[in-house]
C-alpha cells in the first residue's frame, strides 16, 4: 500500500533516505512544471529540481495537514523557479525542438484556442506563445491547463484570492489568443 | 531510490541540511501576528491624534470650514499622522498576507476590514481622549516632533 504523502513527510523527518518516496513521487511532474515556467534547458531544470527538494526538506516542519501536499510543494517550487528568474535577470528563454514536444503536446478544449493539428507544430507554437505572455498569466495558464490544478489549488500554490485566480485565467487566455493571432497561428 | 534521489539526499548531507525546527515557524507566525496587531494598534493611535488634532485643537471652527471647506481641511488636516496611519495599515495587511490563510481574500477586502478595525478601535482612543494625551506628550516631552508640527501649517494651497 503506497505511504501518504503526510505520512512521507513524517518519515522524513525522521530519516532523511525516507525523503526519496516524496522525491521519487514528484519529481517528473516539478519537472515538466519547471520547463513550462521557463523553458529552461535540461541541467537548469536539474539544478533548480534539486534545489527545491532541498527547500522542501528544509521546510518540512512547515507543512500543514489543511494544505494539499501537492499544492504545498508546488508552491515551493514556483518560488525557487521565481527567484531563479529574478536572480538571472530574464523570464524565458528559447525553447528547444524537443523539450517542446512533450511539454505542451495536449492543448485542452477549456484553453479554447484552434491551433494547427500538427502536434510537433503545436507545441511549439503554444510554447514560443506562451514564453511571450506576462508571467502572472504564464504561470496561471500552466497550471491550469497543463498541470491541471483546481482554483482552489492555484490559489494555495500562488498564494493568491480564488477570485483573482479566476480573472487572471480569464486574462491570460485573452492574452495567449492575442498573441497566438499576432503569430498568426490561429483563427480565433 | 534512482540516481537523481541519491543525488538529493547525497547533497542534503554534504550540506548538512537538516528540517528548521517546528518552532522556528511558530515563532515566525507569531512574529507576523504581533507586528500585524502592533500596527492596528498604532495606525488607531495615530487616528486618535489626528482627530484631536483637526477638532480639538489646531483644527477648524465649523463657520471657517463652511466657508472654505477645502482650504480649511487642507490647512487644518494632520496629514503627518494620517499618513502613519495609512502606512500601518499596510503594515498590518502585509504582516498578515503572510500567515497562513489571509492570501486567500481579496487584497481590497482584507485592507477593508484591517482599516475598519484600525478605525474602530481608533473611535474608542478618540473617545477616551487618548489622542491628546500622545499629542500634550509628543508636544511638551520631545523635541523632535516640533519640526514635523509644521508640515500641516506650511501646506498652502495654489487657489
Amino acid at each position: 500500500m503506497e505511504t501518504s504523502d503526510q505520512n512521507a513527510a513524517v518519515d522524513a523527518l525522521k530519516d532523511p533516505e525516507a525523503f526519496s518516496v516524496i522525491i521519487d513521487r514528484y519529481r517528473y511532474q516539478l519537472s515538466r512544471y519547471i520547463q513550462r515556467l521557463g523553458a529552461f534547458d535540461s541541467d537548469t531544470t536539474k539544478d533548480l529540481l534539486q534545489e527545491s527538494f532541498i527547500k522542501v526538506y528544509l521546510n518540512l516542519n512547515d507543512y500543514k495537514p489543511s494544505l494539499s501536499f501537492s499544492s504545498w510543494i508546488y508552491r515551493i517550487t514556483h518560488n525557487e523557479v521565481m527567484m531563479h528568474f529574478r536572480y538571472m535577470r530574464n523570464r524565458a528563454q528559447a525553447f528547444a525542438s524537443e523539450d517542446a514536444l512533450t511539454l505542451f503536446e495536449s492543448i485542452p478544449d477549456e484553453l479554447d484556442i484552434a491551433v494547427e493539428s500538427d502536434a510537433r507544430l503545436r507545441s511549439m507554437h503554444i510554447a514560443k506563445a506562451l514564453q511571450r505572455l506576462k508571467p502572472e498569466y504564464r504561470e496561471i495558464l500552466v497550471l491550469r491547463f497543463f498541470e491541471g490544478k483546481s482554483y482552489d489549488e492555484i490559489s494555495d500554490i500562488l498564494e493568491m484570492a480564488p477570485g483573482t485566480v479566476a480573472t487572471y485565467i480569464a486574462r491570460g487566455k485573452m492574452a495567449l489568443g492575442k498573441v497566438l493571432q499576432e503569430m498568426n497561428i490561429t483563427s480565433v | 531510490m534512482d540516481d537523481f534521489s541519491k543525488d538529493v539526499i547525497s547533497e542534503i548531507r554534504d550540506r548538512g541540511i537538516t528540517p528548521r525546527p517546528f518552532w522556528y515557524f511558530l515563532l515566525r507566525k507569531w512574529v507576523f501576528w504581533t507586528f500585524a496587531i502592533l500596527s492596528i494598534f498604532v495606525g488607531a493611535i495615530a487616528l486618535s491624534v489626528a482627530d484631536y488634532v483637526f477638532f480639538d485643537n489646531e483644527g477648524v471652527s465649523p463657520a471657517v470650514l463652511i466657508e472654505s471647506p477645502l482650504e480649511s481641511i487642507f490647512q487644518g488636516a494632520p496629514i503627518v499622522w494620517l499618513i502613519l496611519f495609512a502606512l500601518f495599515v499596510a503594515g498590518a495587511y502585509l504582516s498578515l498576507k503572510k500567515t497562513q490563510t489571509v492570501y486567500r481574500f481579496k487584497t481590497v477586502k482584507t485592507v477593508g476590514v484591517v482599516a475598519g478595525i484600525t478605525v474602530l478601535l481608533g473611535l474608542g482612543l478618540m473617545a477616551s481622549d487618548f489622542g491628546h494625551a500622545i499629542y500634550y506628550y509628543l508636544t511638551h516631552d520631545t523635541s523632535l516632533f516640533e519640526a514635523v508640527r509644521q508640515t500641516s501649517d506650511d501646506i498652502v494651497l495654489p487657489f
